[in-house]
């Protein structure tokens, strides 16, 4: 039997365990082997919590749950956003539903993104399928491995809200708060759920998979906007004294629906608060049963289907296209700026992996398409009375535009971050086993493909849109921005860089002070671009420098033989 | 066949992780041609050896020669000699082979328009023309194994090293695959097989070596290891092994269970 130290999970999470292994015999009379049930969540909170640390090498023997930590500040710190929701309208009933309407988009948003891969995972059909497991015991360990994340999550999220309403609100309404919470947890849970059932019954396997991760990208951009939108929609709402009569259009959400038994309670015996209470009660319980049906059933079949069907073999294939009529994109590219054949595997292998990884572009994306977020936001704070022609021509004797440029730098951070990491680390060993004369060849190609792929779009954009807006004198601006991006990139890979393409296990980001100083640096060079942008020639001069100094370094570069990228046997 | 100079030459090959020995002192010389069948017990210092002679362990003491060259005083010249499929391979499986290979023969040096011609050459020869452009996540384990043989032999090496090269072939492959050992050797290639796989190892070889903890206990052709003709290598394996206390006794596993 396997013994597990009270230290090897975070405790809260232990707490919850415990708290549900009490029911013994509810959960024997669901059918389920207890034993195994226990084990089997015993076993998913070990392996969860060892997650970042196993893939530190030799670094083992110590258990961490630092980052479960984190992320329960992190959501935390969401929970101070949700309480000052409620802290600041002053409209109980609305200021429940708004806040409820954050936190349920918030709790789908994370069910949605962080559970498929523990939903998604392939190991329990090698692992315990196996074994004389029933359907039913698997089914429900997983589900309540998930439910013990969730109301981690969960407490997170609504603790500054409840510690706020205890102080400030008479009993009953914290009570009914903390039905509140549940009721809309458990939307939350079956909205998900809808959006698996349906994915899985319309789209293919691969499709889906491809589904959640634009899921993830679009709602981490979502959640970036509402940062944005968020805390001037609170003010304009507390500064016009709106009321839910107002904002009819909530009625809709079932946050609304929950939130109305605030206004109940407070006297409003009102038809349409009658009616949204009753549905407040009626959607989740509806949708318990509707989905409890569904999980026992197919969806679990489905779900094991679809974790196994990325292994099938696939081998009826099309007929093999004709590999001499046309070159790929990045082998036309290649050839073009690549010197040699190293070079070129260097160049390859980054902009197809790149292309074709589902968890590097999970990663990367988001942090590109801030990016366009931060121009529109650039551009619609400067001035913020002004008309259209207005806004533009400030934005040109400012010179602000300017930032836009070094903020784009900032992905190159981001990329020479993930392009070193890939769960196939261990498919590196072929750089050993090959004669690779320069390491510096292969790793220039790799900057190459990055910088083609990731910031001359960029670059582009900006010429497509700053030219026409700001006139020609902005082309001299982004050319130096893009030499010191060039240069930036150059240093970041001599400096950072201490892997060969692809060839790490997936890390947490340990550098962040050196990311700091660099983000800092770049804003130095921002500022100091925007205070000098009116000097026409002297911005083509540095402009000019700039480009002969990075191509330079780039020969540098070629030439260095990158000791770090050394063979760690293990 | 054999030549005067041997193409691999180990001299006095120690190496050791910590205060743990694992090779102690290993002499060996290779000719051209010569197909090695390399096997030992689990933890026998196999993958130790492989992982010198390919370059990958760099910290070893003795001297580890190939063609003449010294490996490390100059590893990259002795890389661009060897063709190596490792065991338990691993390959970047979101691509294509034809990408992969136009990967691994550029890292090798190749020139483009040779790896388009090789590889579909190949992938031909091994029955994977139709999945040439299929990602290699779809393929078997046994499609994959392929992929990374043709990997190993694509930039023409002169020794070939092969770490358990069946594993996950079906009997058809393990054919063609034992087939191709014989050509590659008739053609001059030296070949270093490493397998726990007895009989396959009894029928490619032309000198087996048996390491066992760290040294090497028994060197020759399959006939001049048997004691009488009828023995099998598995049977020489064991009697060679499995003479320390801690021998395996199946018997033992049932009154486990029992």
């Amino acid at each position: 039997m396997l013994q597990i130290s009270s230290r090897q999970f975070n405790n809260m999470e232990k707490f919850i365990l415990r708290f549900i292994l009490l029911f013994r015999g509810i959960w024997k009379s669901l059918g389920i082997n207890y034993e195994q049930f226990k084990v089997i969540l015993e076993t998913k909170m070990i392996l969860e919590n060892r997650k970042p640390i196993s893939f530190r090498k030799r670094n083992s023997g110590k258990s961490s749950s630092s980052s479960s930590i984190i992320q329960f500040v992190l959501y935390l710190i969401f929970g101070l956003i949700f309480m000052s929701i409620v802290m600041m309208i002053p409209d109980r009933y609305l200021a429940v539903s708004i806040m409820l309407l954050s936190f349920i988009s918030m709790l789908s948003i994370t069910l949605v993104s962080d559970f498929s891969p523990i939903l998604l995972d392939t190991r329990d059909q090698y692992i315990i399928m196996p074994r004389p497991v029933n359907d039913k015991t698997l089914a429900i360990s997983r589900i309540t491995f998930i439910a013990i994340k969730l109301f981690n999550q969960v407490i997170a999220l609504s603790l500054p809200v409840l510690i706020y309403v205890v102080f400030n609100w008479d009993i009953g309404s914290v009570f009914i708060l903390c039905l509140q919470l549940i009721l809309s947890t458990l939307i939350a849970l079956i909205f998900v759920n809808g959006f698996y059932l349906i994915s899985i019954k319309y789209l293919p396997i691969q499709k889906f998979k491809d589904v959640i991760t634009y899921i993830q990208i679009g709602l981490s951009l979502v959640l970036f906007l509402s940062y944005y939108i968020g805390p001037n929609l609170i003010q304009s709402i507390v500064e016009s004294h709106l009321t839910m009569e107002q904002l009819r259009f909530l009625w809709i959400f079932p946050s609304t629906w929950i939130a109305s038994f605030q206004a109940l309670i407070l006297g409003n015996n009102s038809l349409p608060i009658i009616v949204l209470s009753a549905l407040g009660i009626l959607a989740p319980l509806g949708g318990i049963y509707a989905c409890s049906k569904l999980f026992s059933r197919g969806f679990n079949a489905k779900i094991a289907a679809l974790a196994n069907a990325d292994n099938l073999p696939n081998e009826t294939s099309p007929t093999p296209r004709d590999n001499t009529i046309k070159l790929p994109l990045y082998k036309r590219l290649s050839a073009k700026v690549c010197a040699s054949p190293v070079e070129e595997a260097g160049f390859g292998i980054v902009w197809l992996i790149s292309s074709k990884t589902r968890e590097f572009k999970q990663q990367l994306y988001p942090s590109l398409a801030y990016l366009p977020i931060y121009f529109v936001f650039l551009f619609l704070r400067t001035g913020d009375d002004l008309p259209m022609a207005g806004k533009i021509l400030k934005l040109r004797d400012s010179g602000l535009y300017i930032v836009m440029f070094y903020l784009s730098l900032l992905t190159i951070l981001t990329v020479f971050h993930l392009i070193t990491q890939s769960n196939k680390y261990k498919a590196a060993w072929i750089y050993h086993v090959t004669p690779i004369q320069k390491p510096g060849q292969l790793m220039t190609g790799v900057l190459k493909a990055c910088l083609i792929k990731y910031v001359l779009p960029f670059n582009i954009l900006f010429l497509c849109i700053c030219i026409p807006l700001f006139g020609i004198s902005s082309l001299n601006d982004l050319l130096l921005s893009s030499a010191i991006g060039g240069i930036e990139s150059i240093l970041v890979m001599l400096f950072l860089v201490k892997n060969y393409p692809f060839s790490k296990a997936n890390q947490t980001n340990s550098k962040t002070i050196t990311n700091l100083v660099i983000l800092g640096l770049l804003g130095l060079l921002g500022y100091l671009h925007k205070t000098i942008f009116q000097y026409e020639t002297l911005i083509w001069i540095l402009a000019g420098l700039g480009w002969v100094l990075f191509f330079l370094m780039l020969r540098y570069l070629k030439k260095e033989d990158w000791k770090s990228l050394a063979y760690d046997d293990n | 066949m054999k030549s005067t100079l041997p193409l691999i030459r180990i001299i006095d090959l120690k190496k050791s992780y910590g205060t743990k020995e694992i090779l102690k002192g290993i002499n060996l010389d290779i000719f051209p041609g010569q197909v090695i069948g390399y096997i030992g017990p689990n933890g026998a210092g196999k993958s130790t050896t492989v992982k010198i002679l390919t370059g990958l362990i760099e910290d070893f003491t003795g001297t580890v020669e190939i063609n003449g060259i010294n490996i490390q005083e100059d590893p990259l010249a002795v890389k661009a000699l060897l063709g190596y499929v490792p065991e338990n391979a691993e390959l970047y499986e979101v691509l294509t082979p034809m990408e992969y290979l136009d990967f691994v023969g550029k890292l090798y040096g190749m020139e483009d328009k040779i790896i388009q011609e090789r590889s579909l050459k190949l992938l031909g020869a091994f029955g994977l023309e139709p999945n040439a452009n299929n990602r290699m996540d779809t393929f078997s384990k046994g499609m994959r194994q392929k992929v990374l043989l043709i990997s190993g032999i694509i930039h023409n090496p002169q020794i070939i090293i092969l770490d358990e090269p069946l594993s996950g072939l079906d009997a058809n492959a393990v054919i063609f695959v034992k087939e191709l050992i014989s050509l590659l050797a008739k053609e001059g290639k030296t070949i270093f097989y490493c397998s726990h796989m007895m009989d396959v190892v009894e029928k490619v070889s032309d000198r087996i070596l048996l390491i066992n903890q760290g040294s090497i206990i028994a060197d020759g052709t399959i006939e001049e290891l048997k004691s009488d003709p009828n023995e099998s290598l598995e049977h020489i394996f064991a009697k060679l092994t499995n003479s320390n206390s801690s021998a395996l006794d199946a018997s033992n596993i049932i009154t486990a269970i029992q």
